[in-house]
Formats: structure tokens, sequence, C-alpha cells
């Protein structure tokens, strides 16, 4: 089983990056679950949404405390400590973040695999979202996919179109340019 | 950190303030109060800040709204009887129960506030001495805030009383002498001095009142009666209606004017026909295109109408018909309406051989008037107009034009605004700032931070917080009992009267302390300043949700996007 | 079509599927976007219906109540407050005998306030005369939909179908959605042998003397008994057509079980992976889900555990003054066997107010049963009292 985390701000489609992983393992085969944090969620705020992912039958219905991977979508979380995103990350696990910056600027998480894609950027070119709220999810699950491989390319476009309530041709667009321009930096050294 | 049931209270209580959540690291967008433009401010011509004072009158505080009205405006009881109130036209009440009745206020604060308290007291004497060139309704204006700058002001005026158009134009059952009288009594109690009788070029030359003073206004407004142009104008029973308006409220009666012909649809033409009537003649009105185009006050027509003067529209007279030397009758020709001219309005077209005679005794000339700039220098002539800037200044240093003769505004109220616009620039020039690029927009001359660039108009509001409420009816001087006398026709509010209408006012774009914002705050990020207006937005807490501009009944605030 | 939902948009398809006629509901989280889904269906044509809003949850139910008195299918929706507001009326429907379905999805009620689950609010509702489906997954829910109207309008009793918050409320999974033609041959259209029809001018709900109300309510519990049966019939039918199959009660490795775990909802499906492991420890700990807990399937959790050494049950809900709810009612049940047949049943109370329940909790509980120290009351797995041991037994 893999389990994923994304932390990301309320309005800025954390919970819908969710469901499209979500869709995308399905359409791949595997057996899925998304569900967001529990409880009221307030645009701007910190909000975290979660995937599992198997190729069994998932029964387990709880939260999610160890998980294998990390996606942030706003870096303003890390810099201004809103939230301990690595809180519970396996050792070997990643971080994934949506920032214009050098990966190695976050190595002070901690020794897991920390990858950087300016999701922002490729938002704004492709006029998701305003200026100043980008919706970057799309964008960064594309980059997901380059640094995982735990869905297809394939599957994330599909369930992009699907889920992407306007401009779903931008929003696969966007993904798949973050998915070229992610990097890595990886516990052994740079990679990507 | 509680670690055994034992420690817990029965109940849970929360005894955390919730200010321990910096809510405002969420925001994208945060709220700003800005003081936009009512519309009705937004349309007066003599700057008035109209809701402002609108509030402190609904506040019961008439002796603050009477002051703020007086803080530039030097004439608000005349204005408010003689002003045509484009205010009210796109006033936000006009969708729910009528517009407030903007012109009926002023003259209420005006009234209220014509005794010595409300002497305005000067600045400190800057030593400078300006001259003021006519003391109609832009010297006055122009004198007074020229005064309250702290300048030595004179006002020259070839009438025998200041006041210019306002004393030798407009009617007593328009304007009581009284009430004009009082509010220049009020500008000479601050110190301004009047030169009556005085003609520029007889009394001296403008050359010698340019090496007296250090500034000079020209506000010699309009008073040459612009010909008719057509045979028979220059025989006696022709009267010059500015001139013949002019004896009749001085007190003439002039003989021999039974059935008088008034050609003109403007306010000259009505305050003519209406005070004839009054003499005991029996005027008619004749007029080269329809009710539609006539220049003149609706509200003056309508009474001209109630009165039961009769009007000839789309006829143009051609000839003054002489019989015996005398008149007789005005040969005229029906018009049509063509394509729009320059003014905007349907060009009249003469209707071939539809030449008629409409029989009267006298012919009174009326279709508008023109500066009479003969005594001043050439180089301050510019056709009709005063030659002068964006900045109301001449290509003579120190000279400056205000009002009619410079910007043609044609309202007493544009005049009383242009007067407040030249003081603002003749203060600059006299204190040896550069002068401004153009002069002040009147809305400028509040200086109260107002957002110039956003009117809050009627879709802007949020109208579930506001009650329609109807407009209250203007008493008149029935028609029948008024034509015989010159005693003015609309009776004053009283004052529960006025303190009703000033709290139908929604306060358009600005805040007043309605408490909406506060209530609705989610996150108690509001907060009411002590002791004085309005409420301080906590930046650490708000968090953009935008509840408080949604709320604000009167688009007073704004969402402004912010960086992270 | 298998696709990707999560349990509060499962309900709303059920409810498409079932061609619900009047749907009547009030917001309230984490119900909302059941009704915002079934919403956006009737305003689209997806669904032919007549949506009311209401400005309560006692006028949903009452707007109900009025639809199905004219024989219309009907839906609401609620959570926690919003049930306890409705309960006047939730003893109305059924007294009424009428088959209106309700889902709501468990939320604790306040104080202090939540919005996270457990399943006091509709176990209050116990007694009122409805039946009551406690769900563990999405496909569960949208099928348990389809079901319920059929087995209460088969039997005129209003049925509750249950789902956590957000563990499965907000929980998106994959959903096999039945095609209409299948709902269609298994749910004939609604035809409730009486109903207000102006030209049979009657009075619903007159009153009734002491000579004749008590054997009314005799045929509702009779109507209980026979659902038993009905929901047994119901479900082998479904397996046909779907080859999904639900019974009053799910058991997972219980042949040789000597303990077997007693819960409902989705803790049982985390028990599972419990079960799972202990079973590799060598504990020989067994399942049973509780689905049908209104009518209780008594006899039928007699055969199941007669004979067991320890059953142990999972509530997530309490009865305050007398153990978790499951744990009184299954203990009531068991006391009928012969003496040495009856387990030795303990309880837990964990998860009120959306505390999790992990697959670790469930191992701990289960160990400390199959190690003897939970006692007959039921054990809060809290916070420790003072310095006593967290499993003090008793």
């Amino acid at each position: 089983m893999r389990e994923i985390r994304i932390h990301g701000r309320g309005g800025q489609g954390a919970v819908i990056a969710s469901e499209i992983l979500a869709d995308a393992a399905f359409r791949c085969g595997q057996y899925v679950q998304a569900f967001p944090s529990f409880g009221s969620e307030r645009r701007g705020a910190p909000v975290a949404a979660f995937v599992r992912l198997d190729e069994r039958q998932i029964w387990a219905r709880t939260e999610i405390y160890r998980p294998h991977g990390i996606i942030v979508l706003d870096e303003g979380l890390v810099t201004l400590k809103l939230a301990d995103v690595t809180q519970g990350l396996q050792a070997g696990g990643f971080v994934l973040l949506n920032s214009a910056r050098d990966p190695e600027t976050f190595s002070y998480l901690g020794n897991f695999t920390v990858a950087v894609v300016d999701a922002g950027r490729i938002a704004i070119a492709h006029r998701l979202g305003s200026l100043t709220a980008p919706i970057v999810n799309t964008g960064i699950l594309g980059a997901f996919v380059s640094l995982t491989s735990w869905v297809t390319m394939e599957s994330l476009e599909e369930a992009i179109k699907l889920h992407a309530p306007i401009k779903p041709e931008e929003n696969v667009q966007a993904a798949r340019e973050a998915a070229a321009a992610v990097r890595i930096l990886t516990a052994a050294g740079p990679r990507g | 950190m509680v670690r055994t049931l034992a420690e817990l209270q029965p109940v849970s209580l929360s005894t955390q303030s919730i200010t321990a959540i910096r809510t405002g690291t969420w925001k994208y967008v945060e709220p700003l109060y800005l003081d936009k433009l009512p519309p009705c401010s937004h349309l007066c011509p003599a700057g008035n800040d109209i809701s402002k004072f609108l509030s402190l009158t609904a506040q019961g505080d008439i002796e603050s709204a009477a002051r703020l009205i007086r803080s530039g405006n030097p004439l608000p009881a005349t204005l408010g009887r003689v002003c045509p109130h484009p205010c009210e036209s796109q006033c936000n009440r006009v969708q729910m129960g009528g517009a407030i009745a903007i012109h009926m206020m002023e003259r209420f604060l005006g009234d209220e506030s014509l005794g010595e308290k409300f002497v305005p007291s000067p600045a400190a004497s800057a030593g400078k001495r300006v001259a003021v060139i006519g003391a109609g309704p832009a010297g006055l204006a122009a004198a007074y805030n020229l005064a309250l700058q702290g300048h030595a002001v004179q006002v020259f005026d070839d009438k025998a009383a200041p006041g210019g158009y306002l004393r030798t134009g407009i009617p007593d059952y328009r304007l009581p002498r009284e009430v004009l009288d009082r509010e220049i009594d009020l500008i000479r109690a601050m110190g301004v001095a009047f030169k009556s009788n005085f003609r520029v070029g007889r009394d001296a030359a403008f050359a010698e009142l340019r090496q007296q003073f250090d500034a000079i206004v020209l506000a010699i407004g309009f008073h040459r009666n612009r010909a008719l142009d057509v045979p028979g104008e220059n025989n006696p029973g022709v009267y010059n209606g500015v001139q013949l308006l002019e004896r009749i409220l001085s007190g003439g009666r002039p003989d021999g004017i039974r059935r008088p012909a008034i050609v003109g649809g403007g306010n000259t033409a009505m305050d003519a026909a209406r005070s004839l009537l009054r003499t005991g003649a029996t005027p008619i009105v004749v007029y080269r295109r329809t009710r539609a185009e006539m220049p003149a006050i609706p509200a003056e027509v309508d009474e001209a109408v109630a009165e039961g003067i009769p009007f000839h529209f789309l006829t143009a007279p051609v000839r003054v018909v002489i019989e015996d030397g005398r008149v007789t009758g005005l040969s005229c020709i029906r018009m049509t309406l063509g394509d729009p001219d320059s003014s905007g309005r349907r060009r009249p077209l003469p209707v071939a051989g539809s030449e008629h005679v409409v029989p009267c005794d006298s012919v009174v000339t009326a279709i508008g008037e023109t500066t009479d700039l003969d005594d001043f220098p050439e180089e301050l002539r510019e056709g009709w107009r005063i030659a002068g800037d964006e900045r109301l200044a001449t290509s003579l240093p120190g000279v400056f034009g205000a009002g009619d003769a410079i910007d043609g505004g044609g309202t007493v109220t544009a005049a009383v605004g242009c007067g407040r616009r030249v003081a603002d620039v003749v203060n600059a020039f006299l204190v040896g700032h550069d002068l401004p690029v153009r002069a002040p927009r009147v809305t400028d001359l509040w200086r109260r931070g107002l957002d110039r660039d956003h009117v809050s108009y009627f879709d802007q509001l949020n109208t579930a917080y506001l009650r329609p409420e109807l407009r209250p009816e203007i008493v008149e001087l029935p028609p029948a009992g008024r034509t015989g006398s010159f005693a003015e026709v609309v009776q004053s509010f009283t004052s529960p009267a006025a303190l009703a209408e000033a709290r139908r006012c929604f306060v358009c774009g600005t805040c007043n302390e309605c408490h909406n914002c506060y209530y609705f705050c989610p996150d108690v990020a509001i907060h009411k300043r002590r002791g004085e207006l309005g409420f301080d937005i906590d930046s650490d807490h708000c968090k953009g949700c935008g509840v408080c501009v949604e709320e604000c009944p009167r688009d007073a605030m704004v969402l402004v996007e912010v960086g992270r | 079509m298998k696709r990707v939902l999560k349990g509060n948009s499962a309900v709303a398809e059920g409810v498409r599927l079932a061609r619900a006629q009047v749907i009547c509901a009030y917001p309230i989280t984490p119900q909302t976007s059941i009704i915002e889904d079934l919403a956006v269906m009737v305003s689209s044509g997806a669904l032919p219906a007549k949506f009311i809003k209401v400005e309560s949850e006692h006028s949903a139910m009452a707007g109900c109540i009025s639809a199905a008195s004219t024989g219309a299918r009907t839906f609401t929706a609620t959570s926690s407050q919003g049930l306890a507001l409705m309960h006047e009326l939730i003893h109305w429907a059924a007294g009424a005998r009428l088959p209106v379905i309700l889902a709501n999805v468990n939320r604790s009620l306040a104080p202090g306030w939540s919005i996270w689950t457990d399943q006091n609010d509709t176990l209050s509702q116990r007694d009122t005369g409805w039946m009551q489906v406690y769900c563990q997954s999405s496909q569960e829910v949208i099928d348990s939909v389809i079901q319920a109207y059929k087995v209460s309008e088969r039997l005129l009793l209003p049925t509750m179908v249950i789902l956590d918050a957000f563990f499965l409320s907000h929980t998106h999974e994959i959903v096999d959605v039945p095609d209409q033609e299948i709902v269609d041959r298994f749910l004939p259209p609604i035809n409730i042998p009486f109903r207000l029809d102006p030209a049979k001018p009657a009075a619903l709900g007159n009153l009734l003397y002491p000579d004749l109300y008590m054997e009314f309510r005799r045929k509702m519990d009779l109507a209980h008994e026979d659902a038993l049966n009905v929901w047994e019939d119901v479900g082998r039918e479904w397996a046909g057509l779907t080859g999904r199959s639900y019974g009053l009660v799910e058991t997972y490795r219980c042949d040789d079980a000597e303990m077997v775990f007693f819960t409902a909802a989705t803790a049982a499906s985390t028990a599972r992976v419990a079960v799972d492991e202990l079973r590799e420890r060598g504990v020989p700990v067994g399942l049973v889900r509780l689905r049908v807990f209104r009518p209780f399937p008594a006899a039928l959790l007699q055969n199941l555990l007669s004979g067991r050494r320890k059953v142990v049950v999972l509530d997530r809900n309490c009865s305050y003054g007398h153990h978790g709810i499951f744990h009184q009612e299954l203990k009531s049940a068991l006391y009928d066997l012969p003496q040495d047949k009856r387990p030795h049943v303990s309880g837990v109370i964990a998860g009120l107010g959306g505390r999790d329940i992990t697959v670790d909790d469930i191992k701990e509980m289960m160990t400390l049963a199959w190690d003897g120290k939970l006692g007959a009351s039921s054990w809060w797995h809290v916070l420790p009292v003072g310095e006593e041991e967290p499993a003090a037994a008793k």
C-alpha cells in the first residue's frame, strides 16, 4: 500500500488533487481511497488531503499517519511554518513542493527525496486561477507522475479531464509541462 | 496538556482566546474602507459634501451640518432655492421611494445658519490683497474662500448692491432678498470689503487695479443680452429681458406692458414671464423648440405652466409688427426639429409658408446672455469668454477668471463651484506655490481622502439592509393665490421634516458606522475605533473572506488582492 | 459502471437510481453534499423529482411524511442535531407506516460541538419503529439505499441508511454503480395500498382509543419480525442481479474463531485488517459485522456465537449509565443461550466524536480481551482515569 498526504490551503484544490490522483490510479487498475482532512474547510486555511493506493482491496478506514510521500501545493505552508509537512513521513519518502526555488533550499526538511516544480508559474501561464491564487493542483500531479511513476500520465490526463471544472485542456498541458520541469534532489544527490 | 480524565472539568469550557490562531495568514484579499463618492456629490457643481451633511443632520447635529456646508460654500440658503439640483437626478434613493430632497436640505441648513455665530473665522493673515471683480455667485464664492485662507479681499461691482444676477435676475418669489442679504452679510462680517457702483474702466482702469492688488479674479458673469436679430427689434416696446427683470426686481413697474410676448426658453425667459405676471400683465412665451429642449430649470417651467402662462412652442420670431410706432404683434414662423446641433439638442428648422402673427403689445427678448468684456485688455478676451486655461488663469500674471464669464457653466451652483476652485488656485499663486496643472475638481476641495474614481451607484449597494421610504411632499403656495405678489412660492422644511428627510439618506459610499461589518466579521477582526469615527481591520486575523464587504449596505468597503 | 465516488455521492446515486419522487431536506455538515448532489440531479433533469427546500429538519420529515401519504417515493438525509430535531416526526413516519428512506451521516451530538462521527444520533432513534442499516463502504451505501426502498415499501416501515461521517461520507473509493435497467427490474414503482385521495376522504392519524392503539403497534412489531426475512430475501435477489450479497450480518474468518470481534460500520472494515494480523500471530479471532440493527437479528446472532469462548463488542456509541448499545443488545440476546454455550462478552467504547479507530487500536482491544483483561462492563478507550491502569478489569 502507498499512502500520500497533500498539503494546501482551502481553495487551492488539494482535495480535488486527491480525487484526481485516486481516479488516475483507479484507471491504472489500482484500488484507491481519497479523503480530505476531516473537518470544516475554509478558503485560505491550511488543509490536507490523503490518498491510499493498493493492488489489493483497501479495508483500513483510518487516517494516514505514516505516509510515503508528501505533496505541498503552497510553499508558504513550509516557509511560514503553518504546517508540519513532513510529520510521519517514512524514511526514504518524498516531499514534492510547488516552488520556484532550488530543491536544495528544502534539504533542511530531512533525509527525504525533495522535488520542486514551479507549478504556480505554469498555472499562471495557462491562466488557471488568478495571479495571486493560481490553481496549481493539476500541474503538481504531473510532476508527481514523473517523480513516482505510481500512475501513468495517460490515466492522469483522463482523470484531469473528468475532474477539472473548467479548462480541461489547459490543465492537462500544465500537468505535462510540470512533469518535464520537476527538479529532484534525492537523499543521495540531484536527479532529473 | 491534559493527561488524565481527572484533570478535566465536567464540561468543555474554552478559555483560550481565538486570537492565538493567526487566520490572517490565510488571506488572498483583504477589505479596505474607502470614502467613495456618492452620486449626489459627484454631480454637485458647487462641491457640496452632501451625504456627510445629511449624515450629521440625521444625527441631530444641525450646527455641524451647517458649518460643514458653509465650509466652502457661502450661499447654501440661496443655492437651496435656485439650484436645479442635478444631485437628485441620480440619487440612489430614486429607486426606493424617490430622491432625497437635497436642495430642500441645503436650503434648510442654509437658513439655520444665517446668524452671527456662523460667521467663519479666517486663517491668519497672509498679507496679500485680492480684488474680485463681480459680486455675483462666482465672485462671492471666490472672495469667501480666499478670505478663509487669510487674504484681504476687496469685491468690486457695478450694481448698487452685491449679489450680481442673484439680485438683478432672480425674482423674490424664488429667492427672497432677505435671504441673499443675510448670506452676503456673513461674508462681509468675516472681513470681505465690498465696493458697489464701481465699474472697471469708468471708475478705475484695469491696470490700476493690477498695481493695487496682488491678484485679481474676474467674475463678471453674463449680463449682456443677446440680440434677436429681427427687424423692429430696436423699436420702443421691445425690451431687453435682463434689464427689464432688473428693473422689476428693484421695484420698478414698467408701464404699457399688458400683453408681452417673451422670447426664449431659459431661466431669464421664465423669470421675466412670471415676474410680469405678478405685475398684472398677461405674458405668453414664444420658444423655437419644444418643452423638452428648454434650458430653463424644469421646476420653473412647471410653475410657470401651473400659473397659467401659455407657451408657443416651435415658434420663432421673424419680425416685430409695428403699427403707429407701437408694437402690435410678433410675426413668427413655425419650426420643426431636425438633427442635433452642437449642444446636443435638435436643431429647429423653419416650415415654409407658416408665417403668422402672435398678437402682443410688447416683446421681451430673453434668448441668452453673454459676457461684457469691453473694458478689459484685449488679451483677456476670447470670443464670448475670458481667455483662460485649465487652471482658470489668464495670460496676465495674477489675473484669474471665475464663473460664467470663463466657463459658461450657466447655473448659480456652477458659478459657486468655480469660485471655490479659483480660490484654491489664487491661494497657491499668492503663497508662492507652483500653480496646479488644473484647477481642482470641486470634490477635491473636501480634503477627506475620498476615492474620486469610484462612485457608489445603486447596483453597488446591498439593498437587503435598505428600506423603501417615500420622499416627502414639498409644499408650495397654491398657484391661484401666489401670482398676485412676489411671496416665496416653495415653503421651507420644518426641523422635524428635515431630520426625517436626512435619515432617508443611504450615505452611499461612506462608512456611517452602521456596524454591519463588525457584526458579520466571523473572525472578530473588525474593531471600532475608540473615541473617533470608523473601524480598524486586524490584519493578523482578517482571513479575507469578504463577508464585511458583501454585507456593507452602502459600498463603503472594497476587497483588494494582497501579495503573499 | 465502476466509478470513484465518496459515500455521500453514493447515497445520491442510489436515490437517483431508485427514482425517488420527492426529496425534502435541510443541509447539515457532514450530510450536505448528499442533498447538493441531488439538487444538481433534480435541476439538470437527471432525476425527475420534486426537491422541496425547508427551513428545518423537522419540516423536512414533515414534507416526506406528507408526500409519502399521497403515495410518493420519498427521501431525506440528515445528521446529528438535525436528526434529533426530527425526532417527533420520526415516530410519526413509522406509526403512519410510511416507507420514507432517510440517509443519516453519523455525527456526534453537542456539546461539546462536534462534526465528527459516532452513532449516538441514530441509536437515540432506536425505539421509533424505523429499520436501521449501518454501512461500511460506498458500495454498500448505494446498494443499501436501493434495497431499503424495496424492503420498506414491502413492509410499510421506514428505513435509515447510515454511514459514518468523513470515514465514509467524504472518502472516495471505487463503486460499481448499477445500471438503471437492473435497478428498475429489482425495484418496481411504489404502490402504497392506502394514500390520501380526495375521492375517498379519510383522516390519517386520527384519534385512537385504548381499545385499538396497541393492536396497531403490535402490527408494527410484527412487520419488524417479518423484516428479518425480507432483508435476507431482498439481499439474495440483489446478489442474483449484481453479484453483491449483503445479509443482516456479515462474518469474516469466523468458522474456527474462538473469539469474535463484534462491531458495525467502518470500524468493522478496519477490524478485518486487525483480524488478519492477529490470525498471523495465532489468535483464533473472527469478525461479525452487524449490518441491520433494527430489526435486531437476535436468533441469527445466537446461532453464530453459541459456544464461542469470547465476544468483544466495539461500540462507537454509549448508553450513558449502561454500556455501549451494541454491547447491551448483544448481551441480552445471548442470555437466552444455555449457560455452557454463552460466550464471555466484553465491550469497548471507542471512536466517539470522530476519534480515529486504528488497526493498532483494534488489535489492542482484541489482545486485551483474549488475555482476559477486559471485564463485563464496557471499557472506555480514553485517557487513563487518575493513576488507574488503562485496561483495569472489573
